[in-house]
């Protein structure tokens, strides 16, 4: 049997590249860099923030079309910066969009679901709190630290379900014949509708190839399960800042200001998330192309993602879930 | 080149993800403070006066529900009940404040209330901490920063009016408020990471304004 080269060799210099960039992280991480970095972060937070309580506070003392806009445009903008960094949600989701082919239009929908998701939240939390039970933010902690710890229970979960693929796609247990499926890893995904008919052959007389409902259903299924609690998983989680500029909106008199700047908020956030879920779909098909050649490869490589990935979403669950047991002192304690 | 670009972004999005949470300080609260170091008469620190001026955002959360006669105004009572029940909360923390001296460090008695009142829609407080001892400055200087290691409250010195200023000092005492310096901490921050006592990295520390106190 002849072995190919030219695909070993890119993955070696693909490797390569992986491992400078670590290293340069871990560097950077050490290093002055880094800490212009972190300043250079703060000085954004505190300037959009700035932005938004000048913009809010605006349109309370004059209301108009100028200064309603200047909300929406400076919460946009908030979201779009705030979201730069690495959320646990952007890592559950990079994580998911990187261990197996998805479409990239997938990719998107979901990073819109969760972050509208995220503002509906924090509106249901602060305005809905409110105007149902009369509780105010300071004494809606406690529902916010139950949503909090909910979600961070789904990144855990997620984290499981990616490890029992991974487990599944190596064939530790379970079939051995998945990871030979016929399938191979070509990149589109199966969300073509399931109303076709099946002769007796198992075959699908609609789209011509080989269908094997028992198996491809249930991992359907499954899979709009896990898009679900993924969603959720960053959803559930209020923005700090999307809570404060409600609870600002509310005591200043402009409640709805307040809902539009959130969901400004939410759209700036879907396309920070939107570029890196695009990313990281487009990265895992590059990897793909560098593996022509190399099915098997790609599949062990998507799988030791979702392996890794995995176990890295289960610690990241368990810390977050500390934090919401932890007493610091946030908001002076009120 | 395509390829190239977008080998680069899919690095840039690995390495994005990789970088540990505190490279996102996430200050969401922000308070602009007057520190009046206070002298007795022997000329020794007997304590320090704090005026905290809160963004927009957080006096409203401080505020609301606290309009118990509901007629929509803040009254002084309200916004002093805001306060007494701060200075309650953060006593355990010792006011968010920081001692670095060779020796010997203050310490914090219970604080007093001062006064409460809205500038705009910014909530402004001020309350006194003394000392339970007189501290001397003579030998050695006293150095102290007020800020909050979790970062998730960003305290910065007025810089427009005297952020530090002494109160009743000899006239051989000043105070010098050195700017926030992160690259200088960076191996002190990076080697703290974790270890504060709530459990975050104490990332605050590398944007706290230091304040030295001396007499020579």
């Amino acid at each position: 049997m002849q072995v190919k080269s030219a695909p070993n060799q890119r993955f070696f210099v693909f490797g390569l590249i992986a491992v400078v960039v670590l290293g340069l992280l871990v560097y950077a991480y050490g290093s002055a860099a880094y800490t212009q970095f972190i300043g250079w972060v703060y000085a954004g937070q505190k300037m959009f923030h700035g932005e938004m309580t000048d913009n809010l506070s605006k349109f309370a003392d004059s209301a108009s079309s100028a200064t309603a806009w200047a909300v929406v445009f400076g919460s946009f903008l908030y979201g779009v910066f705030h979201a730069a960094g690495p959320g646990h949600g952007k890592i559950i989701l990079s994580t998911y969009l990187l261990a197996q082919p998805h479409e990239v239009r997938k990719s998107v929908y979901m990073s819109a679901a969760a972050s509208i998701l995220q503002g509906i939240v924090a509106i249901v939390l602060v305005y809905g709190l409110f105007y149902a039970f009369g509780l105010v933010a300071k004494e809606t902690k406690a529902a916010v630290a139950w949503s909090e710890r909910l979600a961070f229970a789904l990144v855990m979960g997620i984290g499981v379900i990616l490890i029992w693929r991974a487990i599944k796609g190596f064939g530790w247990i379970g079939q051995k014949a998945h990871s030979h499926n016929p399938h191979g890893d070509h990149e589109h995904s199966h969300d073509h509708g399931h109303d076709h008919q099946h002769d007796e052959n198992g075959l699908c007389s609609t789209c011509g190839h080989a269908h094997v409902p028992s198996s491809e259903q249930v991992s359907k299924a499954t899979d709009i399960r896990t898009i679900v609690g993924i969603i959720f998983s960053i959803g559930l989680r209020p923005c700090s800042g999307a809570v404060l500029v409600l609870v600002f909106a509310k005591f200043a008199g402009i409640p709805l200001a307040g809902v539009l700047s959130v969901f400004a908020i939410s759209i700036g956030t879907a396309i920070t998330v939107s570029t890196l879920a695009i990313l990281s779909v487009q990265a895992r098909k590059l990897a793909v192309t560098l593996l022509d050649g190399a099915v098997g490869k790609a599949e062990i490589i998507g799988n030791g993602i979702a392996l890794v990935g995995g176990a890295a979403l289960i610690l990241l669950g368990y810390g977050l879930m500390q934090t919401t047991f932890e007493a610091p002192i946030r908001s002076m304690g009120l | 080149m395509l390829k190239l670009i977008q080998k680069t972004l899919f690095c840039t999005a690995i390495a994005v993800n990789l970088l540990p949470n505190s490279a996102w300080a996430h200050p969401h609260e922000f308070v602009t403070m007057q520190i009046g170091i206070a002298f007795d008469d022997a000329g020794k620190i007997a304590g320090m006066r704090y005026n905290w001026v809160f963004d927009e955002f957080f006096s409203a959360y401080a505020l609301e529900g606290q309009d118990n006669n509901k007629n929509g105004k803040v009254e002084r009572e309200e916004m002093d009940a805001v306060l007494t029940e701060i200075i309650g909360n953060i006593k355990r923390i010792q006011y968010f404040t920081k001692f670095e001296a060779e020796g010997l460090t203050p310490k914090f008695d219970e604080a007093t209330p001062l006064s409460s009142e809205m500038i705009g829609r910014q909530l402004s407080l001020t309350f006194e901490v003394p000392f339970k001892a007189s501290f001397d400055v003579t030998s050695t200087p006293l150095k102290y920063a007020t800020y909050d290691p979790e970062f998730y409250i960003s305290f910065e010195h007025d810089k427009g009016k005297k952020g530090v200023s002494l109160v009743n000092a000899p006239k051989n005492c000043s105070g010098e408020l050195s700017e926030a310096t992160p690259s200088e901490d960076i191996e002190e921050f990076a080697s703290s990471l974790g270890k504060d006592d709530s459990g975050g990295p104490d990332l605050g520390s590398s944007f706290a304004e230091w304040v030295t106190i001396s007499c020579k």
